[in-house]
Order: C-alpha cells, then sequence, then structure tokens
C-alpha cells in the first residue's frame, strides 16, 4: 500500500498540492481536470518529486512508470526499448509475445523507435512498464496516441498486468473498468 | 559525379601549384608537385622513411587516443558531481590557454624527447574531448535519466544507452578536430625536440639542408596520416555507433 498523508507541493510558488491524503491499495484511478496535480502524484509516488510537507509511504519498493510522453531510446528497437529497462533476462521471444499483445506488428519489433508512429511508440512504452513486474505502476495518460478500436484491446492487457500491484491509472478515455474484480477506487483531485 | 568534379579540382590546384613553381624557377623558394611527388616515391623504399613514420604515427596516434579516452572519462565524472566539474575546470582552461611551446619546453625538461609528440598531442586534444563530451552530456534528455531511475537502471545500462548514444556526435566533432591538432602540434614538438627517427626530425633536416623538395614530400606525409587517422577514428566510431544500435536486441546467453 502507498501512502500520501497531508502532502503539499508548491512550483514556483503556485500550491499544486496542498494536504493530500490519499491511499493506493491495488488500481487506483486517479481524477480530476488539467493542473489538478494529477502527474505531480505519480511524480511523487515515483520518487521523481519529494513534498514541500508532508509524507509519502510505501513507495521504496520496484516501480515502472508509463509517462506522459513515451521517453524511448530512439535509435534502440522496439524490442530492445523494452529489454533495456527490465531488471530481469527477458527472451526475445517474451517481449514479441507482449508486443503481439498489444497489437504491434511484427515487423515493427525490431524497427528503431524514432521511426515507430506515435500509437506504436506507445505500445512499446506500455509493454516496457508491464513486463518490468514492478510492485508499483504509474499509468499517466497511457492510451494517448492509440486508436479508438485498439484502446479496449490495451486496456484490457493493462488491467490484466496490473493485478497484484499497487498502480495509479490517471486517463481521460473512457475506458471499460468493469471487467476489473475488485473494481478500482477512484480519487478525486482539485 | 562528385568524386570527378573533386578529381577535378585536385587537378586544378597541382596545376596551379606547379605552373607557380615553373614561374619561380627556382628550388629553394617553391618545388612543384612533380618534384615533391618524385622526392616522397625516393624515400618510400628506405626502411628510414617508414621507420620515421611509424614512430611518429605511433605517438601521435597514441596521444590522441589516449586523450580521447580520458577526456571522455573525465567529462562522465564531470556530468556527476558539479565539485568534479568545478575541480577539473582549472587545468582544463589551463591546458586550453597555455601556449603550446611552452608544454613542449617543459615536456623537455622532465622528459626525454622520444615522449614529445605523445605528449603534446595528448594535451592538445584533451580539453577538445572533454568539452564536447560535456556538452554532448549536459545536453541529453533529462527525461530519460527518470527514465532510468525509475526502472532502476543499472550504470552500464544507462551508460550504453542512455549517455553514450547522445555524447556520440560530440565526440564525433571533436575527434574530427582533435585528430588535425595532434599532428599539428605533435608534429610541431618533433621539429623542437627532435626525437631521432621521427618525421620531425626529417622536416628539420629538410630546414637545416634547405632542401624545400623533402620539406614539401614530407609534410604531403604528415597530411596523408592525418587524414587516414582521421578515416579511422571516425569508422571506428561509425562502428560503435552501428553497435550500440543492436545493443539490447539480442537473446541474452
Amino acid at each position: 500500500m502507498i501512502r500520501l498523508d497531508d502532502v503539499a507541493k508548491s512550483f514556483d510558488g503556485r500550491a499544486v498540492l496542498d494536504g493530500l491524503n490519499l491511499q493506493v491499495d491495488g488500481l487506483l484511478l486517479l481524477e480530476g481536470p488539467n493542473g489538478s496535480g494529477k502527474t505531480t502524484v505519480l511524480n511523487l509516488v515515483l520518487g521523481l518529486l519529494s513534498p514541500d510537507a508532508g509524507r509519502v509511504e510505501g513507495n521504496r519498493r520496484s516501480k515502472a512508470a508509463v509517462f506522459q510522453e513515451n521517453r524511448l531510446l530512439g535509435h534502440l528497437s522496439a524490442l530492445a526499448n523494452v529489454r533495456v529497462a527490465q531488471p530481469r533476462r527477458v527472451s526475445n521471444a517474451e517481449i514479441e509475445a507482449e508486443l503481439a499483445a498489444v497489437g504491434l506488428d511484427e515487423e515493427s519489433f525490431a524497427k528503431p523507435a524514432a521511426k515507430l508512429s506515435g500509437g506504436q511508440q506507445r505500445r512499446v512504452a506500455i509493454v516496457r512498464a508491464m513486463l518490468a513486474e514492478a510492485e508499483i505502476v504509474t499509468l499517466d495518460e497511457p492510451f494517448t496516441g492509440i486508436d479508438a478500436e485498439s484502446v479496449d484491446q490495451v486496456a484490457a492487457y493493462l488491467l490484466h498486468r496490473v493485478i497484484g500491484k499497487d498502480a495509479i491509472l490517471v486517463t481521460h478515455e473512457p475506458v471499460d473498468l468493469s471487467r476489473f474484480q475488485p473494481p478500482p477506487a477512484r480519487f478525486r483531485l482539485g | 559525379m562528385r568524386k570527378a568534379r573533386l578529381a577535378l579540382v585536385a587537378v586544378f590546384w597541382l596545376a596551379v601549384w606547379q605552373a607557380v613553381a615553373m614561374a619561380l624557377g627556382n628550388q629553394l623558394l617553391l618545388v612543384g608537385p612533380v618534384e615533391a611527388g618524385a622526392t616522397l616515391l625516393a624515400s618510400l623504399p628506405q626502411g628510414a622513411f617508414w621507420a620515421a613514420v611509424g614512430n611518429s604515427l605511433l605517438r601521435v596516434l597514441g596521444g590522441f587516443l589516449l586523450a580521447a579516452a580520458l577526456g571522455t572519462a573525465l567529462a562522465w565524472l564531470a556530468c556527476r558531481s558539479d565539485w568534479t566539474r568545478d575541480l577539473l575546470s582549472a587545468p582544463i582552461l589551463a591546458i586550453r590557454s597555455v601556449p603550446v611551446v611552452s608544454f613542449i619546453i617543459l615536456a623537455l625538461i622532465w622528459t626525454d624527447s622520444s615522449w614529445l609528440s605523445l605528449i603534446v598531442s595528448f594535451l592538445m586534444v584533451l580539453p577538445v574531448v572533454y568539452s564536447n563530451a560535456v556538452e554532448g552530456i549536459a545536453r541529453r534528455d533529462r527525461k530519460l535519466d527518470e527514465l532510468a531511475r525509475v526502472f532502476d537502471m543499472g550504470g552500464a545500462a544507462r551508460w550504453w544507452a542512455i549517455t553514450l548514444p547522445r555524447m556520440l556526435p560530440y565526440l564525433i566533432a571533436a575527434c574530427r578536430t582533435g585528430i588535425g591538432l595532434a599532428w599539428k602540434a605533435g608534429v610541431s614538438a618533433e621539429v623542437i625536440g627532435l626525437p631521432s627517427g621521427s618525421i620531425g626530425e626529417r622536416l628539420y633536416q629538410a630546414k637545416l639542408f634547405l632542401s624545400t623538395a623533402d620539406l614539401f614530400a614530407w609534410t604531403a606525409v604528415v597530411v596523408a596520416l592525418s587524414f587516414a587517422c582521421e578515416k579511422l577514428v571516425l569508422a571506428g566510431l561509425a562502428a560503435l555507433e552501428k553497435s550500440l544500435s543492436g545493443r539490447y536486441s539480442r537473446d541474452p546467453a
């Protein structure tokens, strides 16, 4: 479980979070308008930011993330981008099966990430995070760039993969979460 | 088409050079490419010629490679800590600013002349590689550092996948500049220090005996060696760049 106790965070004197109390136990759907601090919460959980006040507990475990941007290494292939971030040895067959599961076509596996389309890059970023088998996962708008017909397929993959982990999902896409048991908690910022 | 054009340009300038030499008619002032070429060809079968080429090549290239390796390593250290960067800034600035001749004299005081061109080419190249490498590392995408932190990527993976690919274009630019500098400064040092069996010694002898043909022949040798070294180093870096792209694509053993 991750706990944020009375957390405050400001940027350039503007308070983004003030006295935030939040628990993450399983999957949490984090909602809120633009600028409400959703990405800040994710960065606090990932340890990329420190709170100005309050405490973040339970986040000193293995982590993986689908960031708002893909953050792929453009010179490496899709397959290599997944492998380079893995803490364990993963075979090509395993990576390829995961990439195929999110709808990436076979010809794209060996292509440099810089030459993939936005949607293909997003899929690689998702597989990279899911295959890491981290205990904490943050998903910041994971469906950005993915065509509407494929969102359900990718969402099913994601939701299946985050079972048993503490995960925070931020999305504006209308994702069908009914298949996820137990139903994810929701928290609204702002 | 471009190759043909470049060949024509080369022929044109060689013809101009030959015409000017013929117009002057004084082989002490200027020899043409024909005479310089003939002198060079006459030297090729001599063992002493190849010994001089080998000695100078080994030292200048050695100095360059040492500087490239150390400059890259120091840049990496400098980018890991502000303390290291500040600590290194003074010696790097000093090496960059001190006249090369001061280093040559100092090196002659400290050691014998056989190491001279290695030391001088090393000192000329080190600040160029260091500064470019620091620039390359500093301009890397910080978001990739965050990625590495979150996924707890090891030092080796960070180096091979994030730092080195970002630094490589800057290293290539540094090597292009550095190899020419190494040869210019290294051979100048040899002319002053006169290590036996070196290109610098042969150039000095050309001056001593007022042999302009030898001067041009050895100058052509230095230019050719510098060009060949540049091609060799750049080919090595291109191979490294290619290997970086293929890294992490193979199945783990």
